[in-house]
């Protein structure tokens, strides 16, 4: 009777997983462990994309909102200052794109297609090619084309020596050059040929802006703008600029805003103004007082109806004050004649007139005297009291905002600075490079994080192991395989992942809402990119399963490598 | 399998060369070395065990009979020698193949009853049906017919911690035939247990013994054990101390029984 030694079975996974499951309840305490590391990490990366995620659309919604007023400030921009180098080339980029910028450098230029075009190809080369050199470091730079930089660079390899030093210095630049010489040769004979139209270009850019000065001579670019009739479209467009009726729009409002702004932004200049704003309580001392300061108290009806008439009166002060100074001014002169008349009269007095004659005249004449300098005093102490308001006065009475008006602009405006505020704060979230929009500090934090992890569950899971020696040494006396020993641990370190998984990704995306909203506020919550959200918390989870099943590798082999004999020893 | 009845002394079984051999080990020795200390555990031990056989493995601790048990049973491998199963050297077996024999061909039952605390009796048996590959349905079935046979059939869905020391044991014996397996090694099944209780699992060995024909090699050191045994070993310092039929033990049992009682 031989006895018939056979391969033992191997499991299906269903049965595995049936054996696992019936353990992880008996070892909840333990399987917690596992389950609470997981659920951190997986929380802390969640929590960090969430934020990076949050962020990056908070990025685009500001982008979206200070658009028009970015619109309005070229607009400014371009109705008042002449167009550097760089500016043209890269105008000359967005005209391929923009039929309205093409139309404009073409009649500054007064280029015909041909020409345009190969000005635009021209710029475009130009831009690969201060790519490169924007790369390279400073002292390579240096070697290849001594201190000139942006459009100097190409004027001075025009050189056929320089071209030549340069191609010599090349080999050590840091990066590929990005064409052969032939072609960059090619590229620098253009740009040669091209660079009169460019000046072109801006020369008649210039005469467009002295026109249009000559047409509004007293008023300044965002005026212009903001004082705007729908016709202005129609005025720009024979001096080049094109802009179009919906663009009018948006651009005037804007130009309105900043000019209002202006007008309580010179208000600030005035003492009286601060000082009654600090007095207000709007800040402790009137040094702190700023615009901020103006703006927040304005915002509301209240303030803003308060700053009003607070304005009013100090105009009505001043009226008063002028008021009482001419006046004065009057009885000045009224008592300096009188103290004259008198003066003559005594001085005329017939010597042989009575001495209680002389007496009185000379009575009267002091009194007189007197009355005239007590005047003058007070004349002088109103002329002071008024200086001080004096330089005020235009500003005050420049005000011609309603309480309504005020508020809003102020609102607006304060919208804009938190904007800019959150917009820095985004960027130093750094959410414009890196992997994920993580900088490569949070990226190493994270590995170190997820190392410290699995070092943890390894923990965890070896402890357990050698709590169930005995379990597995019998499990293998009847008759497990290694193989199943192994599979066993890893999918019962699985499970606990996922569990941990769901836990941390659950609470990483609260956590990191609430971080996003501390940071950027409603806008943050407004922007919630569900998909990428969603999607997040999907490869946070397998992360997590990964992970665990990584970390329980170890402990599952010493589990698989124990002698079944083990199961015979008594403790 | 010669006939036996449930009440008279066990028979012995055919002369030597006719019987089955279904263990046999050559020269058999396990050395444990723990640093500079060489523990000789076995020293050579030569026996065949016949198929159907009750074999008992006396010996006080220490002597080496779970060593013994660990070998024949290819929980590990002898440092000398050689262990051939129904003529197999199991030193031949790669893991997988052991793992097979283990599920299979031997049961194992412990002093310490080893169940899985987590899991029923009745889950507790079919752990080796499902290692075995039997699908659910049927483990649990053949299971509550395991059960039945030591008695706990009702106490099936009770957890080990709810259960005696005895009951554990029996369903612990329940696990071990779960594969009717042709070998049972029993490493001092009683040890933990009182005496009645002990006597209860002798009487289901003997039972299994006679009417399975499963081969019982049990170590102990309750003498009781002899009675119910064909053969006695009795191992000292990893050598067989003496080899004798049941038979021929009796007349000793009375001094050995002496020797229990003083
Ligand atoms: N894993 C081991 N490592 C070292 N020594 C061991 C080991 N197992 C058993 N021994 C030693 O081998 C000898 C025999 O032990 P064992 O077979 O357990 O005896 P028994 O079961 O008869 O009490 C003892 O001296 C024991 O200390
Ligand atoms: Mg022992």
């Amino acid at each position: 009777m031989k006895l018939d030694v056979r391969q033992q079975v191997r499991l299906p996974l269903r049965r595995c997983v049936e054996l696992v499951v019936s353990g992880i309840q008996f070892r909840l305490f333990r399987a917690a462990i596992t389950v609470g590391i997981i659920a951190l990490a997986v929380a802390f990366l969640m929590t960090m994309l969430t934020e990076s995620f949050t962020a990056r659309e908070v990025a685009g919604a500001i982008e979206e909102r200070v658009a028009p007023r970015e619109a309005m400030l070229t607009w400014v921009n371009r109705l008042s200052t002449g167009m550097t180098e760089n500016e043209v080339n890269s105008l000359l980029l967005k005209a391929e794109t923009d039929p309205d910028r093409a139309a404009e450098l073409r009649h500054w230029g007064g280029l015909d297609q041909s020409e345009m075009e190969e000005l635009v190809n021209v710029a475009r080369r130009r831009d690969f090619y201060l790519g490169f050199f924007e790369e390279q470091p400073e002292g390579i730079l240096r070697e290849m084309v001594g201190r000139d930089r942006g459009d100097q660079v190409f004027r001075r390899l025009s050189d056929p020596e320089r071209l030549e030093e340069f191609r010599l210095a090349l080999p050590r630049a840091t990066t590929q050059f990005p064409t052969d010489m032939d072609e960059f040769n090619s590229f620098l004979q253009h740009y040669q040929a091209t660079a009169e139209h460019r000046q072109q270009i801006r020369k008649g850019h210039e005469q467009a802006i002295s026109q249009l000065k000559e047409k509004f001579p007293d008023l300044r670019a965002v005026e212009i703008l903001a004082e705007a009739d729908d016709d202005l479209p129609d005025i720009l467009e024979p001096l080049g600029f094109r802009m179009s009726s919906e663009q009018l729009e948006q651009v005037r409002r804007e130009a309105r805003l900043s000019l209002d702004v202006e007008q309580l932004n010179r208000l600030l200049t005035v003492r009286q103004v601060r000082a009654r704003l600090a007095q207000r309580g709007a800040a402790g001392r009137i040094a702190d007082v700023t615009q901020e300061t103006l703006l927040r108290e304005v915002r509301s009806k209240d303030g803003a109806s308060w700053l009003i008439s607070m304005v009013e009166g100090l105009l009505r002060e001043h009226r008063d004050l002028v008021e009482q100074r001419d006046e004065l001014s009057d009885r000045v002169e009224q008592l300096s004649e009188q103290t004259e008349e008198i003066r003559e009269s005594v001085e005329t007095l017939p010597a042989e007139a009575e001495q209680h004659e002389h007496e009185e005249a000379k009575q009267r004449l002091t009194q007189a005297e007197t009355d005239l300098e007590a005047a003058m005093l007070e004349y002088d102490r109103i002329s002071e009291d008024l200086r001080a308001l004096e330089a005020a006065e235009p500003m005050l009475r420049d005000l011609d905002l309603s309480a309504e008006r005020v508020s809003e602009v102020a609102r607006h405006r304060l919208e804009q600075r938190q904007l800019a505020d959150i917009e820095t704060a985004v960027s130093q979230a750094a959410v414009r490079g890196g992997v994920l929009g993580f900088s490569t500090r949070a990226m190493w934090l994270i590995v170190v994080s997820l190392m410290v992890c699995i070092v943890g569950i390894a923990n965890a899971m070896l402890m357990s192991v050698t709590e169930r020696f005995k379990e597995i040494a019998t499990m293998k006396c009847l008759g497990a395989t290694d193989g199943f020993i192994m599979i066993n641990f890893i999918l019962e370190s699985c499970f606990q992942g996922l569990a941990g998984g769901l836990i941390g990704a659950v609470l990483g995306l609260v956590l990191g809402l609430v971080r996003s909203w501390l940071n950027y506020g409603t806008l943050s919550l407004m922007q919630l990119p569900l998909v990428s959200v969603l999607a997040a918390a999907g490869a946070t989870i397998g992360i997590g399963v990964v992970l665990s099943a990584m970390a329980a590798v170890y402990p599952a082999r010493v589990a698989a490598r124990l002698a079944p004999m083990e199961a015979m020893r008594i403790e | 399998m010669t006939e036996t009845t449930q009440t008279s002394p066990p028979q012995s079984p055919a002369p030597e060369a006719d019987r089955p051999v279904i263990i046999r080990t050559r020269g058999l020795q396990k050395h444990y070395k723990m640093g500079e200390v060489i523990t000789k555990a076995l020293q050579g031990i030569d026996i065949e065990i016949y198929r159907g056989e009750f074999l008992s493995v006396l010996g006080p601790s220490g002597s080496g009979k779970s060593t013994f048990f660990n070998m024949v049973g290819g929980l590990d491998s002898p440092t000398e020698g050689r262990v051939f199963i129904d003529e197999v050297d199991v030193a031949q077996l790669n893991a997988i193949e052991l793992a097979f024999l283990r599920c299979r061909k031997i049961g194992y039952i412990f002093q310490t009853y080893n169940l899985v605390q987590y899991m029923t009796a009745l889950e507790n048996v079919t752990v080796p049906m499902a290692f075995a590959g039997a699908d659910a349905d049927r483990a649990r079935e053949r299971g509550m017919e395991i059960l039945e046979l030591v008695g706990l059939k009702e106490r099936w869905f009770h957890k080990p911690i709810e259960m005696s020391g005895g009951q554990q044991q029996r369903v612990a014996i329940a696990r071990s035939m779960a594969n009717a397996p042709s070998i049972l090694l029993c490493d001092e099944p009683t040890g933990n247990l009182d005496l009645q209780t002990g006597a209860e699992i002798h009487e289901i060995l003997r039972r299994l013994n006679c009417e399975h024909g499963v081969t019982i090699i049990c170590a102990t050191h309750d003498h009781r054990l002899i009675n119910i045994a064909h053969r006695i070993m009795w191992i000292r310092d990893g050598q067989i101390d003496r080899l004798a039929e049941r038979n021929e033990v009796t007349i000793e049992t009375g001094a050995i029984g002496g020797e229990e009682n003083g």
